[in-house]
């Protein structure tokens, strides 16, 4: 029997100085659980992160509190605007 | 009505003639009295006997959108204005260049100075712009707003 798996996925942009944190605009990791899991594997995977403030939204949406995540979402990772 | 959401990026420095034009076409709306105008101009800072040479913006322009109009229908709600227009680089900026223009107008005066200020503040703290400030010797640094 043939078993295809899909790994589920989710998107993660990055912005400003986070570009260079994590070499690039845009990185994928596997699904996890809610946005505090998803910082945990992300600082793991770039310790630099753990030093960087910026704020985070699901989907465009900003959210403060721990949210779930589900596949195929975006996370945006917002560090402090410097626009004008 | 669900007002759409505009457009605001211009890609590279807002140019003189853009912003004169912008002007001339307010020429026919004649129940404005005042116009207030803010244009942010790319500095050539000083920073250890280095000089920027231009700002690199990017955005997260969809939120960046979304949040001017929300930013847009607030302060409409709260001046009795006629118009606003509202633009932001993208892209590289040569210091002496302008990279913000807001242009507020209104049948008066008051109206028109305490809105556009309001935006100005609103713009450089609330909307998911970032600017990379490029030295002479292209090294960066990442600029922040105070």
């Amino acid at each position: 029997m043939l078993l295809i798996y899909s790994i589920m996925k989710i998107k993660i942009q990055l912005f400003g100085p986070l570009t260079e944190i994590c070499n690039g605009h845009q990185i994928e990791t596997e699904l996890v659980a809610d946005t505090h899991t998803l910082l945990e594997v992300l600082k793991k995977r770039y310790p630099a992160l753990k030093k960087s403030v910026f704020a985070i939204a699901v989907n465009n949406q900003l959210r403060k509190e721990n949210t779930l995540l589900q596949e195929d979402d975006t996370v945006s990772l917002l560090p402090p605007f410097s626009g004008g | 009505m669900e007002k759409q959401i505009k457009n605001i990026f211009i890609e590279g420095a807002i140019t003189p003639d853009f912003i004169a034009k912008s002007i001339c076409a307010h020429q026919s709306k004649t129940g404005i009295g005042a116009h207030q105008i803010f244009l942010g101009q790319v500095r050539a800072d000083l920073i250890q006997d280095k000089a920027v040479k231009a700002i690199e913006y990017t955005a997260h322009t969809e939120m960046a959108l979304s949040a001017m109009h929300e930013i847009r229908e607030a302060i409409f709600s709260q001046h009795k204005l006629t118009c606003m227009h509202v633009y932001h680089s993208l892209g590289k900026v040569a210091a002496g260049e302008i990279c913000l223009f807001v242009f507020v107008s209104a049948p008066h005066r008051n109206a028109a100075t305490k809105a556009c200020a309001e935006l100005v503040e609103r713009i450089k703290f609330e909307l998911p712009i970032w600017g990379k400030e490029i030295f002479e010797d292209n090294t960066h640094q990442w600029k922040i707003n105070n």
